[in-house]
């Protein structure tokens, strides 16, 4: 059992085992604040403070006595390495997670990354790659509201050699006014302090709900669509080409580039598999809607 | 396609060409990719030859077809 205290001197010492889909990170921090969040945004079987193989050797440290005490900021490290300028300290649990997926898009090449969020129901699954702001997570969290499974509300993992979608559960991401729509959407979600004033404006971090037990099984990707959020839009799902769809995916890849002929034939693969659609919604209940139909189809 | 280090996905009318050499990726319709395939299977010297031809042509469907492939460097 993981208590607070716990946590926190292992958060100084050791450092916290974090369990993500296939990756451990080990995260050490003296801003023993950390741990409360932990504790409240990741299940209990994600976090142990038992020594084990660690994929991330992360950690969240002041960057000098003086911004320790006088507006204090924070640096995030990957083995001793900062890749990010400090940010105030108030920012800390939303810059462990922006570390965190920064030391996945850029270490993890066993894996086609999509910036996408993944969805399943009934084994199969929606992929939704989009640019930040498009309602990507605002959609994900609101399936996973009403029964869908999360794989993932940031990347998309496609294994190179299965094509199936790699889970990487974590407390989904939400921004601004979204924080607003879920809480209303989804009143029993578990929040994490809303923090302002970040580069992504106000965010706030919602735990995975505990029904979803099978949390590390992968899916096969089904459907591959770009959300898009408009204003009083109406629901719409339009087909869109296959090759459309392969070359915004691919533009929304971390590291399509990298695995150049294994990716092109990767994603290659997918989009085969996969329906394309474009979707555009403002009404979060037509949107469940929408998808449930799709899986009912698939179903049957 | 013909040649080695171009792969390719086609769905439909479009084609997704990969160049090996450059990493980059391109979007053809189906004309185009089929014009790519043929110049593909002519020698340097033919290519060439069509190419210094089509200079002298009135710009047509053909005449686009061989400038965006030499723009995207795929002949």
């Amino acid at each position: 059992m993981n208590n607070s205290i716990a946590l926190e001197q292992a958060l100084l010492k050791e450092g916290v085992y974090i369990k993500t889909g296939p990756y451990v990170s080990c995260l050490k921090s003296p801003i023993t604040s950390l741990a409360g969040s932990l504790l409240s945004l990741y299940h209990e079987s994600q976090i142990s403070l038992t020594e084990e193989f660690v994929d991330f050797h992360v950690s969240i440290e002041y960057p000098g006595i003086l911004r320790h005490y006088f507006r204090p900021q924070i640096l995030f490290k990957f083995d001793g390495f900062s890749p990010f300028k400090p940010l105030p300290a108030a920012q800390v649990y939303p810059f462990f997670e922006w570390g965190l997926n920064w030391c996945i898009a850029t270490n993890s090449n066993s894996h086609l990354i999509l910036h996408a969020a993944v969805v399943e129901k009934n084994d199969f699954a929606i992929v939704f790659p989009a640019a930040p702001g498009s309602g990507k997570s605002t959609l994900c969290a609101g399936l996973v509201a009403r029964g869908w499974r999360l794989l993932s509300d940031e990347m998309a993992m496609i294994d190179l050699k299965s094509q199936e979608l790699t889970a990487i559960v974590r407390p989904i991401s939400l921004k601004n006014e979204s924080i607003k729509v879920i809480k209303k959407f989804a009143p029993d979600f578990q929040f994490g302090s809303i923090v302002h004033d970040t580069n992504k404006g106000t965010v706030s971090h919602v735990k995975v709900p505990s029904a979803q037990n099978d949390m590390d099984k992968s899916a096969s990707p089904a459907w591959i669509v770009f959300p898009k959020y408009e204003k009083k839009a109406a629901t719409s799902l339009k087909e869109t080409s296959k090759a459309q769809a392969f070359l915004r995916a691919a533009e929304n890849s971390f590291n399509y580039n990298v695995l150049a002929e294994t990716g092109f034939n990767a994603l290659g693969d997918v989009v085969e598999a996969c329906e394309c659609y474009d979707f555009c919604y403002s009404d979060l209940d037509e949107a469940i809607k929408t998808f449930d139909e799709l899986a009912a189809e698939k179903k049957n | 396609m013909t040649k080695s280090n171009l792969l390719i996905h086609s769905w439909g009318d479009e084609v997704v060409i990969y160049n090996c050499l450059s990493g980059d990726t391109h979007l053809l319709d189906i004309d185009t990719a089929d014009f790519l395939d043929d110049m593909l299977a002519k020698t340097s010297e033919q290519r060439n030859e069509i190419v210094a031809m089509d200079r002298q042509n009135q710009p047509d469907q053909r005449n686009l077809q061989l400038q965006a492939l030499l723009k995207l460097k795929l002949i």
